[in-house]
């Protein structure tokens, strides 16, 4: 009804409002609009195909939302500040004596597109909004307030810019008009429509962390034992982009190369490309493989537990017997493959993983894979082909390697060039069954046979999905770059032909030190190609590109941390779980021996297109795959850092996890440095003692004492 | 020519004594209504010559002398100059009525009542009516055009115009009685 009463502001279940006093000196404004956002369906992550299902997002209006002019600017609609709910269609209509900042406060009780609400969140819209959007003063102004306005908000107080910088630069960010990003979500497109997802989690958790009084993040710095005074919500929703000290980060790539220790890379004259990567970006100087062979390095990389597979068995081999529990579900299999027995379950179900944990948040992940035969299925090794053939890599003296190949040899395309047991997204029964599976599953080009394949493809056949996606920016939050067994320095035994003989000769560098220098090679491609990209040189996107190695070669001494304890008791104890009815107790895993892995140091880098990022950063502090799983889930906001029982496997396992589960912890019990045995994000907090000796340096002098400053590697600016 | 101009005073003397008072309405998509009248005379669907408007908004009377004016979508502003318009047919109302000059006193409104229908993207077609004395307001967009109205007002039949005629007749008589004696 119309008459509103002008002592109280708020009016439930009305539309209209005026402040308290009537007109007076000052212009009095009415603002008109919407608080819009995005209906996020889950996805159905599922063992069965038929019982998994894509999520899907639609644009929102928020009803019941309580609109409010922020006059103090804290981020709260105080009593006495003008507000009024929003209508079914999610309007409001807000009269007051001056402009402000607008805040809609999303409650439990508000309808999105008619559907409960289940996490409070609170949005905003920035007095400057407000003011542009004044036409003339006798009408009302039109203010859409949504995540996005709420990210331009935040974006102004984290960089100190003005609104207009903090819009164009989100309107940069997602390659949108400045309108498109003050607008409604209605006609938004699929990229805008994700974003807004994405900032909805982010702003719902910065609401939890309020509702909780979590404590001050500017009391923290000042004292880490502070309790006190509570978060406010502009705090939490910066703090909610920067998780354990790890920013969030729009993409990033992992190029994961294999089974070379630091000793290997560091300072090689065959890998002058990575070094001079290394030392351009930031390096993490004690980075831990958590196995041996591959697949339990893979499987951490991409789960942060390995499972109990100490070898590189396929997904379709598990324990005899246990058919019930194990058995594959996403038949057919391919073909030439048949469930096979092994000791350990390579089937690995029901299990968390960053693919399912990406895809339950809105995200989207990659596997770009090389050298994969045309139209093979994922799940199998690539096969070989005599027929495929490529010339051999010729090298010039002037070169590391030297003076190596052999003109004319044509060299034959090898078996399992490409691996599936370097691709982690083949381990998971849900992720395969999960409908993104084979969308997800990409080529990467630019190997030896791609001109090869590309003659013998069927039509449709992409060699380089990757360097498509890369120009048009359809990649994903996550994407695991996998070169092939070549190009990533495992190494194969790779043989060719002269014309006109059958005698085969062995590839000029698919061994041996020439192989490091070829993967050194295709690694500068592939930096090269994603620093070519628009998405790298869209300076508001925020990219990452990772140098990494599955494992180094250490087989004695502290060859592993940060999740394995290597001094505990091997015990046949699974990871800890909680229980429905919150008891505790260790998983049953079948050939679970956790202190027994990990496999020595490997070269760790990271680059970003940030031109205010700090560079030549150097953290010597002990990480490991694990370590990385935990700061994926920092980035893209996949764990509550407050409960570490909201991280994936082990990497929950920090030194307060530890501590506070010793007693179901007894690999942990004889622990003689809590700090290196347990997990931690890699963002450089910890400042070593003075006099602490690193456990793994390299070459052979360990570092003493801490670094030379605690930057973190992985910040923005 | 005298003919002429005589002809053409006798018209506008008839056309003078034939302003019109209309009465109109229009009903907000959340219930307030807005009802008044002014005067004019009909062009077409058009009112020309706007004046002695009067407005009341969800039962309150907006005080004082209304001014109007039309949105120009040249300007995107209040046109005083331009002029309120006003018609049978509410896609082309172009009006705002305020307390004060809408284009040049607009800090000093305090109760308005606008009714847009404008090829300006700007503002487009709104309906929107505040009283800031009470604290009612009321908006639209797109403006809900069934519910305008616009009437001419009720006039005498002609019988009561006699009897009126007849009345003051009478007492015309009797007060020039009472002067005789």
């Amino acid at each position: 009804m119309l008459k509103i009463s002008l002592i109280s502001g708020a009016v439930a279940g009305a539309v209209l409002s005026l402040a308290a006093p009537a007109f007076a000196a000052a212009t009095p404004v009415a603002i008109r609009g919407v608080v819009s956002g995005t209906e996020f369906t889950p996805p159905v992550i599922a063992n069965s195909p038929g019982g998994s299902a894509a999520s899907r997002v639609a644009a929102s209006l928020y009803q019941s939302a309580k609109v409010c002019l922020d006059a103090n600017d804290n981020g709260v609609c105080d009593a006495g500040e003008t507000s009024v709910l929003t209508k079914a269609d999610g309007s409001f209509l807000l009269a007051a004596r001056s402009t402000g900042p607008l805040l809609a406060e999303i409650s439990t009780t508000s309808l999105n597109n008619g559907k409960a609400v289940t996490q409070r969140m609170v949005l905003r819209a920035p007095a400057d909004q407000v003011s542009a959007a004044l036409i003339n003063p006798l009408v009302p102004a039109r203010v859409a307030i949504s995540p996005l306005t709420t990210e331009v908000a935040r974006i102004m107080d984290d960089d100190h810019i003005s609104f207009e910088w903090a819009k164009n630069n989100l309107a940069t960010r997602l390659n949108v008009s400045a309108d498109t990003i003050l607008s409604d979500t209605s006609g938004a497109s699929a990229e805008v429509l994700k974003e807004s997802v994405l900032l909805s989690s982010r702003f719902a958790f910065a609401a939890k962390m309020v509702d909780r009084h979590d404590v001050s993040p500017a009391a923290l710095a000042a004292d880490p034992n502070a309790t006190g005074p509570a978060i406010t919500m502009k705090e939490a929703q910066l703090t909610a982009m920067n998780l354990e000290g790890i920013p969030r980060y729009d993409h990033v790539f992992l190029i994961v190369l294999e089974n070379k220790a630091t000793s290997s890379i560091k300072g090689s004259k065959y890998a002058p490309r990575i070094n001079a990567y290394l030392n351009a970006g930031n390096q993490f100087t004690s980075y831990y493989s958590t196995g041996n062979p591959s697949e339990p390095n893979r499987l951490a990389i991409a789960s942060a537990d390995d499972f109990g597979i100490t070898d590189d068995s396929a997904f379709n081999c598990y324990p005899s017997g246990t058919t019930a529990a194990n058995a594959i579900e996403d038949l057919p299999l391919p073909p030439g493959v048949n469930a096979c027995n092994n000791t350990t379950n390579h089937n690995i179900k029901g299990k968390q993983n960053l693919f399912s944990a990406l895809t339950s948040k809105g995200m989207s992940w990659r596997v770009y894979s090389e050298s994969k035969n045309p139209g093979a299925d994922w799940r199998k090794d690539g096969t070989a082909d005599s027929t495929i053939v490529a010339p051999d890599y010729l090298y010039t003296a002037d070169e590391p390697v030297g003076a190596i190949g052999t003109p004319g040899l044509q060299v034959r395309l090898a078996s399992a060039l490409y691996a599936a047991k370097h691709n982690g997204s083949v381990f998971f029964q849900n992720v395969r069954s999960s409908p993104e599976f084979l969308a997800n599953n990409r080529t990467m080009g630019g190997g030896q046979w791609d001109e090869a394949l590309k003659a013998i493809a069927p039509a449709g056949w992409n060699a380089d999905q990757f360097g498509d996606d890369l120009a048009s920016g359809d990649v994903g939050q996550l994407n695991i770059l996998e070169p092939d067994q070549c190009d990533d320095m495992h190494g194969v035994t790779l043989v060719g032909t002269m014309p006109g003989s059958s005698a085969t000769k062995a590839a000029s560098d698919c061994s041996g030190n020439a192989l490091i220098y070829r993967g050194d090679k295709y690694t500068d491609y592939l930096i090269k190609k994603i620093q070519a990209s628009p998405l790298w040189n869209n300076p508001h996107k925020r990219v990452a590109i990772v140098m990494m190695f599955d494992e180094g070669t250490a087989t004695s001494g502290f060859n592993s941390c940060c999740g394995w304890n290597t001094n505990g008791s091997p015990l046949a104890l699974g990871p800890l779980v909680k229980n429905a009815d919150g008891t505790v107790s260790n998983e049953v895993i079948t050939n679970y021996k956790q202190g027994n892995k990990g496999h020595g140091t490997s070269t760790f880098g990271v680059l970003n297109n940030q031109s205010a990022a700090p560079k030549g950063v150097v953290d010597s502090d002990a990480y490991s795959h694990i370590s990385l799983v935990r700061t994926l889930q920092d980035m893209f906001q996949l764990a509550d850092p407050s409960d570490d029982w909201s991280y994936m496997n082990r990497s929950k396992y920090s030194q307060k996890f530890i501590a506070a589960n010793i007693l179901n912890l007894p690999e942990y019990a004889g622990s003689a440095d809590a700090h290196f045995d347990a997990v931690r994000p890699m963002n450089h907090t910890y400042v070593i003692p003075a006099g602490y000796v690193q456990k793994n340096g390299y070459p052979t002098i360990k570092q003493v004492g801490p670094d030379a400053d605690q930057r973190n590697g992985w910040a923005l600016k | 020519m005298k003919k002429i101009i005589s002809a053409a005073l006798l018209l506008a003397a008839f056309a003078s004594a034939h302003a019109e008072t209309f009465n109109f309405s229009y009903t907000f998509t959340d219930g307030p209504a807005v009802t008044g009248s002014l005067t004019g005379h009909l062009v077409g669907d058009l009112v020309e010559g706007v004046s002695n408007v009067h407005i009341n908004f969800n039962g309150t009377d907006f005080a004082g002398a209304l001014s109007g004016a039309s949105w120009s979508a040249v300007t995107h502003d209040w046109s005083s100059a331009a002029g309120a318009v006003v018609s049978t047919n509410a896609a082309k109302n172009n009006f705002i009525f305020a307390d004060a000059n809408p284009q040049h006193n607009a800090a000093d409104v305090s109760a308005q009542f606008f009714f847009v229908n404008s090829s300006d993207a700007l503002i487009g077609n709104q309906a929107y009516a505040v009283n800031w004395n009470n604290g009612d307001i009321a908006f639209d967009q797109p403006t809900r055009n069934a519910t305008w109205s616009l009437v001419a007002a009720p006039v005498p039949e002609p019988a009561s115009a006699a009897m009126l005629l007849a009345g003051l007749a009478l007492v015309g008589t009797f007060a020039h009685r009472r002067r005789q004696a």
